[in-house]
Order: structure tokens, then sequence, then C-alpha cells
């Protein structure tokens, strides 16, 4: 059976995870039993991109993902020649979206994944907008299956034993699910009980070998 | 000297900077006239097969390599390198494969999430006088595909179904995890195999994040 994976996120601004660069600190979380690193571009932060993965890429020995704001495909074939292993696009249910079949068909799904936000509604799991509440989010993620993605990075609100009601449905799904956690263990740690993948958390809530002692008691499997 | 095989849109920079740190000499080959003159070869990448064989074909590469491993140069296929590397795959059921390893490469599944992206432990089937054992160790895979396994099959992981994680056939090695993505663990198991295929580090190893 595979490992539930730990993964820290580090965001990212003008090409800089402050205080350290992107691959000090991504090194040193690997050190500490990290499965892998999930970099989130902050609005404005693309500049440097190729850069910095590059120099993560050299250095990192697990695999690492990035979310960001791409506006094409060839900002995808950059990051990608760069180095990076996924990734992640956000993606609007409500508009036909031309990057996600391109970057499915040039680089496989193995390698895109698509971000959704899930809110809880008078007892149903919408898609969280910007403007207000969306489609169902299960049919969502049942759609992005069938467009070909990847991964699910699941976000939900609220977390704990709210989120298992949508994780159980969509661990059903034959793709793979990482809950982004606001950085409560015993939160996601339901997430993982239902079904999900993994757990995304930010890098200051706590090491991953923190974080795995925490939810090793919770009888979840655990590369350590 | 290593040489690492250039196609498609995938990165070596992490493979090359984790040779490098283990203090081995790489280049890098987009066309078999570029390969260093001697040492290991290793096809490695991820993705889309058919593209894969298309870019192979027209830089030389899909003839010139069975032809550098019938005269004893070592190669090593890593994740969609070692499907190159088996008889076929259902993932490009016009073609065939490379053929020197053998075996046909099957989608995973059905009843489990695919593609496989996650850390899964490995389980030895045979000994081999030159691999070292493998002990409960974890590496990284991401695949949609994987080689049955056979009797030769060396080591073993499971997504569903038992798949291969390492073939050996004369001096051509097929890995199907990503080694240079699986920490302290798969960085150990890809020195070791570079060992089996020849290759002497030319210079003191530096430190990585391990």
């Amino acid at each position: 059976m595979d490992a539930k994976r730990i993964i820290p996120v580090l965001q990212i601004r003008a090409g800089q995870a402050a205080p350290e660069s992107p691959a000090a600190w991504a090194c040193r979380l690997e050190r500490e039993g990290a499965d892998g690193i999930l970099f989130q571009e902050l609005p404005g932060g693309a500049g440097g991109r190729a850069g910095w993965i590059r120099e993560v890429a050299a250095t990192l020995s697990v695999p690492f993902a990035l979310e960001a704001p791409f506006r094409d495909l060839a900002e995808l074939e950059e990051a990608m020649e760069a180095g990076v292993d996924k990734v992640f696009l956000a993606a609007d249910p409500a508009v036909e979206d031309p990057i996600l079949a391109a970057a499915v068909r040039t680089f496989g799904r193995v390698h895109v994944g698509v971000a959704v936000d899930a809110v809880l509604s008078a007892g149903s799991w919408r898609v969280a907008l910007a403007d207000g509440e969306g489609r169902d989010a299960l049919d969502w993620m049942a759609e992005l299956e069938l467009r070909g993605a990847g991964e699910i990075l699941l976000r939900a609100a609220p977390e704990g034993e709210a989120a298992a009601t949508l994780c159980q449905p969509a661990a059903r799904l034959a793709l793979s699910v990482l809950f982004l956690s606001s950085g409560d263990p015993a939160l996601a740690a339901e997430a993982l009980l239902h079904g999900a993948d993994g757990v995304a958390y930010p890098a200051a809530a706590g090491s991953p070998g923190s974080w795995k002692a925490t939810l090793g008691t919770r009888g979840l499997a655990l590369r350590q | 000297m290593i040489t690492l095989i250039q196609f498609g849109t995938g990165s070596l920079n992490t493979l090359e900077a984790a040779v490098d740190r283990m203090g081995f000499g790489s280049c890098r080959a987009g066309r078999p006239d570029q390969a260093a003159p001697s040492g290991p070869i290793i096809l490695t990448g991820s993705g889309p097969m058919d593209p894969a064989c298309t870019q192979l074909k027209a830089s030389g590469w899909w003839r010139e390599l069975p032809q550098l491993a019938a005269d004893g140069r070592p190669v090593l296929g890593i994740n969609l390198g070692l499907h190159l590397l088996a008889e076929g795959s259902e993932e490009s059921p016009r073609g065939s494969g490379l053929g020197l390893i053998p075996g046909i490469v099957r989608r995973l599944g059905p009843g489990v999430k695919v593609p496989h992206w996650g850390w899964s432990p490995v389980r030895q089937l045979r000994d081999h006088p030159l691999f070292p054992e493998i002990l409960g160790g974890w590496l990284f895979f991401a695949h949609s595909h994987a080689l049955e396994p056979t009797s030769e099959t060396l080591s073993i992981a499971v997504h569903g179904r038992p798949f291969s994680v390492m073939e050996c056939r004369g001096r051509a090695v097929g890995i199907q995890a990503h080694l240079e993505k699986s920490g302290s663990f798969g960085l150990s198991l890809l020195e070791k195999t570079l060992a089996v295929l020849g290759e002497k580090p030319d210079r003191q190893p530096t430190t990585g994040c391990n």
C-alpha cells in the first residue's frame, strides 16, 4: 500500500520563499522527512520562475509540484523543462479550459493536476468561486477526471469531520486527492483517514517529521 | 562517462544533478553522435509514449541504442525509459519497443487510481549476483503503465496488482521508480546500479539534501 504523502507548502513571491531561498528551505524539509514539496506562487510571483525551479530540481531528491496562475502552455513548458514534476492549474468550472487539455496532451496526466476549492453550503459541497458558490464539487472533480487531470489539490471549508464527507466519495474517483490543510494535523488526519492520498500543509505549521509523528498515532501508513 | 539521452519535454536536471553529486561525470546527448565514447547510457522520461518514440526515431537513438547494447554498452531505462526498453506497450499498441528487456507494459488498474503517483514499498523477488538486496525500501513512482513481472523480475511493488520495479538482462537494466526522486534510498540504489553497470565516480561526491 502507498504511504500517505506529507507535503509541506512553500509560498513563492518574486522567486523567493522568505526567509530562505526556495531550494535551501525545500532541502531542509526533505531532510526532515517531506515526501515532496508543493510550491504556491503568489500573484505577481512569476518573475524568475525557471531559475528557482532549476535550482530546486538540482537540489531536491523528492518530487515537487507548483501551483501557479499559468497563463498559457508556454509557461507550463518552461516550468516542466526547468524540472518541476507536476503543475496544478486553476480551472474555472464555468469556462472550457484550453490549457488543461493542452497540458494533458503534452505532458501526460501524470504531471497535471487541478486545484479545487470546495465549501460546504446547506449540506452539500459546492465549488467555491471568487463571487460565490458554483456547481456541485464532487461532480466537478468527476468531470476533471474525464478531462484528464491526474490529481486534485482539494481545499475544503470547513476541514475536519465535515471534510471527510467530501473526501470519502472523492476517494472513489480514479485519480488521487491531495488535501490542502490549513495547518492542523488533527483536522488533516480526518481527510487522510477518509480517502485523501496525501496532505499539503503550510511549512510553517511544523516539520514533516512532527506531522508524521502526530498522524502515525492515527494508524496511517507513512514513509519513515 | 554517463550519457543522458535528451528528448521530449521532460527535464534531466534532477537526475543530472544527482549523478554529479555522486561524483560521476555525465553528458547530455540529443543524438547518438553526441554520446560519450563509453559508459552507461541512461534513457529516462515520463509522460506519453508515442511522442517519445517519434522523437527517439527522429534523433537516431531508436536505431542506435539496440546496436550499442548488442556491442556491450550498458543501458539503464528509468520509468518511461523502462517501457521503451521493453518489447511493447499497451500505450502504443501499433508500435513495438526496443526489445532489450522482455515483457509487455500494461496499463495499471482497473480499480486503482491512475496515474499512480506516490511512495510504495518495494519487495525483492530474486537475488542477483551484482545487485544489492533491497530491504524494505520506499521508492517514488509516477506512472500510468508498468511492466508485468516475470520469473526473471528482480523486484516488484504493488498498485492494485504487482508490477515490475527492477529488471536486469545482461547489461540492460530497467527501473520503474524515479530513483533520483526517491530520497536517500533511491539515490543509494542509483549509485549501486551505476556501479553494477561499470561506472566509477571520477571525483569526490558532494552532499545534497541527504
